[in-house]
């Protein structure tokens, strides 16, 4: 046996420690866009589901639910960081849901201006967009304990995470269920109806949930740090 | 008194009617996903799923109630517009303070293990999505009772019939890169398949 030949456990232990000092050495930046990445809002976190199920079958429903839930999601968060924390949190949950309920009608105007006939296409799955996870849990279990600038920086990263989520999966949706692109017929392409369905919905989010969270092992260095908590899952107030 | 009997017989078969169609040809998670994070967190939270449920049953419907009443005084809310949503979480809101309010009555006991589960009980999907499906089909007073009726029992059937796999899911014997939340969405997804067969509708390949 050659002297220069490297045994697979060497190479093993060298690879590992490669996958661990990218990530330590990006975990600063890596930590930062969380909501968007690692601590992904549907993939990771499980938030607003829903609406990636079940209306996310077509890149145009995708955009434009994105596009909405940005802009609710945003100003939402914004406007009642203003509220004071030492009111009860049963009463901060009224107020933040009202304030979103005040927002929704701005916002449908403007998606249903930049997407035209949003609102029929997505049906009530625009207007449930109000009582979203984010808004409800998490902007006074996280984002409201913040500072506003940093604030900003990881409700945008939520925010797009989310945004991109839907897109992906509303552009593939729609490709292979209906063998088109935004409405673009794409001639001779073999499709799959089923796929438009919410069981498929639930599936595809599943399996890019599991990709996501193999991603998260790989760049953690598996049995490095230990994402294999059961309730790997985070909690929507978190 | 013959009169009224039929009368009831008649309402209450109509309530019970909508609901039992509610719950199995449009479940609230199985079928419209709605709920579905709210599902996830109890469970994962090992909270009472039975308690949650009832309790998000009664939001719904009581949130039902109220909208027809004012339908009654107002009858330009039944039109389903951009405002509509306002007025519903508005409703939610009223129901929410309400039921806090009934709160006070119940014992300690009971009462402790209840008010962390009706905020979330509250303000998510299923019940302002049962509002909005209720305002959407112009549905009648009847039938509005028994679409909430039906999203409330839908949620619980479902959180329960997902809860029931939890401790597996979660299992070693599930892969890492599956084990919780990704196998528990397939898992959702393959019940949701089983319940669209009572649409009988084939599915194209």
């Amino acid at each position: 046996m050659s002297r220069n030949r490297r045994s697979p456990d060497k190479n093993n232990n060298k690879k590992r420690k490669n996958r661990r000092s990218f990530y330590q050495r990006h975990k600063k930046f890596l930590t930062q866009i969380e909501g968007l990445f690692l601590s992904n809002t549907v993939l990771e976190r499980g938030l607003v589901v829903a609406t990636v199920i079940i209306r996310g079958n077509s890149l145009k429903n995708a955009v434009g639910l994105g596009l909405a839930f940005a802009l609710l999601s945003f100003f939402t968060v914004c406007v009642t960081y203003v509220v004071p924390t030492t009111i009860p949190n049963n009463f901060r949950a009224i107020i933040n849901t009202l304030v979103s309920a005040g927002l929704f009608i701005p916002v449908a105007m403007i998606t249903n201006l930049i997407i035209t006939d949003i609102s029929v296409s997505a049906g009530i799955f625009l207007p449930l967009l109000i009582t979203n996870s984010l808004i409800v849990g998490l902007s006074s279990s996280r984002f409201h304990k913040k500072r506003f600038v940093p604030m900003m920086v990881d409700l945008i990263n939520h925010v797009l995470g989310f945004a991109v989520v839907i897109c992906f999966v509303g552009f593939l949706r729609e490709l292979v269920g209906r063998g088109s692109v935004w409405g673009a017929v794409i001639p001779n392409f073999p499709t799959i109806p089923a796929v438009l369905l919410p069981f498929s919905g639930f599936i595809i989010v599943g399996l890019f949930a599991a990709v996501l969270k193999k991603i998260r092992f790989r760049l953690a260095g598996e049995g490095e740090e230990n994402p294999e908590n059961p309730e790997n899952l985070k909690n929507p107030e978190n | 008194m013959a009169d009224f009997m039929d009368f009831l017989t008649k309402y209450i078969f109509l309530v019970a009617a909508v609901a039992l169609h509610v719950i199995i040809i449009e479940n609230t998670i199985f079928t419209c996903a709605l709920g579905t994070s709210t599902a996830l967190f109890i469970i994962r939270k090992k909270r009472g799923v039975l308690v949650f449920g009832a309790i998000l049953t009664f939001m719904t419907l009581f949130s039902s109630f109220i909208v027809i009443i004012i339908n009654a005084l107002f009858p330009y809310l039944s039109d389903y517009n951009i405002y509509s949503p306002f007025i519903f979480v508005f409703i939610i809101s009223v129901a929410y303070l309400l039921v806090l309010l009934g709160l006070r009555f119940v014992p300690q006991k009971i009462k402790s293990r209840i008010i962390p589960m009706v905020h979330m009980s509250a303000f998510n999907c299923a019940v302002l999505g049962a509002l909005l499906i209720g305002a959407t089909r112009d549905m009648n007073p009847v039938e509005f009772i028994g679409l909430g009726l039906g999203m409330g029992i839908g949620f619980t059937l479902a959180t329960f019939l997902i809860s029931v796999s939890h401790d597996y899911l979660y299992s070693e014997n599930i892969p890492k890169a599956f084990r919780g939340y990704p196998v528990t969405l397939v898992y959702i997804g393959i019940l949701s398949l089983a319940f669209y067969g009572f649409i009988a509708s084939e599915l194209q390949f």
